[in-house]
């Protein structure tokens, strides 16, 4: 599973997320290994980070800040709850981003209007609209909100301190969760093999995945190019996702829990010839030609 | 049961380590023994290609090291050989991914479950070189008759010498041999390397067009009868069984007129 989302907000740059990690160890090793996929894909490319409720020694804030510098990344904003954090920030002269506990990430312009017609949402093709908010609201705020504070369960006499910290530190009950931001990677380049793209929503690849290169979603998998690699849709266990690729040679293909691989030897005869898409049916991967619908 | 654990190395890349491992766990399996080869270069992983099997990895080395899963799930079982696993490397990952406390633990699970663990080291001496070596309770050290392949086979040893109350033996093999050249003093015989490197022999392995072939097939060259190459790495595994074997005659093939004639006519095997 992935710990570290990667949401490209429409006109607002990207949001990385690595607020679902649990030690800021897990959480550098992640950041890391995004940022050596995709090396290109960061360049001028505006960043948010949000630290979810990490809790960052100023030490460990400076690795970070070394990682992004690394790729030449400069975050605009970072998001963090825990209070030792943000001090760490301070500490570096970072400013945490002033927004409300409430909304931890400013949604996209288009979110108002995908609200308005949740047709219009580029849903998971798991079920409606419900499933792509509950995903992005765990993503985004990278923490649930503690119910018991937000029913109203303390007593009378603490309401108003609980009032007061659930200020600070609550984010997002999930019924108001931001509504979903267009779910989508989008990489515009050919993955070498040691590369590797994870995205918890639907992934377009615009290039080549070559063998010993990764590339996975809980969506949809889509290349524009040749899939040499090995490419796995549905990690969460969705088993509608789909791949797609101009040309099927994959060493091996996942969707959800099933595995397909390729041939030992190579039949010369079962050449692909346009595009393919591969899917579950019956259990098991099946490929076949894309039809334009 | 407890088996043997066995790292191949070599200093230089490019010497044949991977070949080699391939191809001496490959005979050792076909001599009936249980083998488990075991894919040290992490980041730049070959030996699944070598052997065939690079469809079938779907956990590796660093998934058990991370206990993302259990060791029989990462196993990959070869396709003709059912005594004969793979512990594939990861590809997405890097050499810091595992610690030489991590493999001697791994080795201590994995030569209860086999008897024979050939580790394939990458190349180099550092971070994944000492990994590879931690476990392991034998060497073999692979060169080339080359003074850059001699020069680092030479460092190797001096590095495995010092570990030598883990590693209680290490023994060379002397690769790409092309006797031809020998006789003509163009290339370093395997008395001249044996010289300068005070080893003990475990084999000679001459240059063969068939490793080629059998590389990109994804087939050993042990397995198949008639190749010199594939003799040679059939008796350096008799030999790690403790069998004496005699090397292999390895004197040039005269180029009378008779023999270029039968070689015009000999099929190229495919």
């Amino acid at each position: 599973m992935t710990k570290i989302a990667i949401i490209s907000q429409p006109e607002q740059g990207v949001l990385i997320d690595i607020g679902g990690c649990d030690t800021v160890n897990e959480a550098t090793q992640h950041l890391s290994s995004t940022f050596q996929v995709a090396n290109q894909f960061w360049e001028d490319q505006p960043v948010d980070l949000n630290l979810g409720n990490l809790r960052l020694s100023r030490d460990e804030f400076a690795q970070i800040l070394a990682i992004l510098a690394e790729r030449g990344v400069t975050a605009r904003q970072y998001f963090a709850t825990e209070d030792a954090t943000r001090e760490a920030l301070r500490s570096h002269n970072v400013e945490p981003a002033s927004h409300k506990p409430g909304e931890p990430i400013p949604p996209p312009p288009q979110v108002t209007v995908s609200t308005a017609d949740e047709s219009s949402i580029p849903a998971l093709p798991q079920t409606a609209s419900d499933a792509p908010k509950t995903v992005s609201a765990d993503a985004i705020a990278g923490n649930v909100p503690d119910a018991s504070l937000a029913d109203g369960t303390a007593t009378a006499a603490t309401a108003v301190v609980t009032e007061a910290t659930k200020a600070d530190t609550i984010v997002v009950p999930k019924s108001s969760a931001a509504p979903a931001v267009p779910y989508v990677l989008y990489v515009r380049q050919n993955l070498r093999s040691g590369q590797s793209v994870s995205h918890k929503g639907h992934l377009v690849i615009v290039g080549d995945v070559n063998p010993g290169a990764e590339v996975m979603a809980e969506g949809d998998i889509t290349i524009w190019g040749t899939l040499r690699g090995m490419a796995h849709a549905g990690i969460a266990g969705n088993t509608n996702s789909e791949i797609r690729a101009l040309k099927f040679d994959p060493i091996q293909l996942r969707i959800a829990h099933a595995i397909a691989r390729s041939p030992d030897r190579p039949r010369a005869n079962l050449h692909s010839s346009g595009p393919e898409t591969a899917r579950i049916v019956n259990g098991t991967i099946r490929i076949s030609s894309t039809a334009v619908e | 049961m407890s088996g043997r654990v066995i790292v191949i190395t070599s200093g230089k890349g490019g010497v044949g380590k991977t070949t080699a491992s391939a191809n001496i766990g490959t005979a050792l399996a076909a001599s009936g023994a249980s083998v488990a080869l075991v894919d040290m270069d992490i980041g730049l992983r070959n030996l699944d290609i070598l052997m065939g099997l690079e469809n079938r990895v779907v956990y590796n080395l660093v998934d058990v090291i991370e206990e993302k899963c259990k060791l029989r799930q990462a196993l990959v079982k070869d396709k003709r050989l059912p005594n004969l696993n793979l512990l594939p490397a990861a590809q997405t990952r890097d050499k810091s991914a595992v610690n030489p406390e991590q493999m001697e633990k791994l080795c201590a699970e994995l030569k209860q479950l086999f008897d024979y663990v050939i580790l394939d080291s990458p190349a180099g001496i550092e971070g994944g070189f000492q990994s590879a070596i931690a476990g392991a309770e034998e060497a073999i050290v692979v060169t080339t008759p080359e003074m850059s392949a001699v020069r680092d086979a030479d460092r190797v040893i001096g590095l495995l010498e010092a570990k030598k109350d883990a590693i209680s033996q290490y023994r060379l093999v002397v690769n790409r041999i092309r006797p031809s050249m020998v006789a003509t003093n163009d290339m370093m015989s395997v008395e001249d390397v044996l010289e300068i490197l005070s080893v003990k022999l475990l084999g000679v392995v001459p240059e063969d067009e068939d490793i080629i072939v059998s590389t990109n097939k994804g087939e050993p060259i042990a397995g198949s009868e008639n190749t010199r190459a594939g003799q040679a790495y059939r008796n350096i595994a008799s030999r790690l069984r403790g069998d004496d074997v005699p090397f292999l005659d390895l004197s040039p093939v005269n180029d009378t007129w008779f023999n270029k004639i039968v070689k015009i006519f000999t099929p190229v095997r495919a």
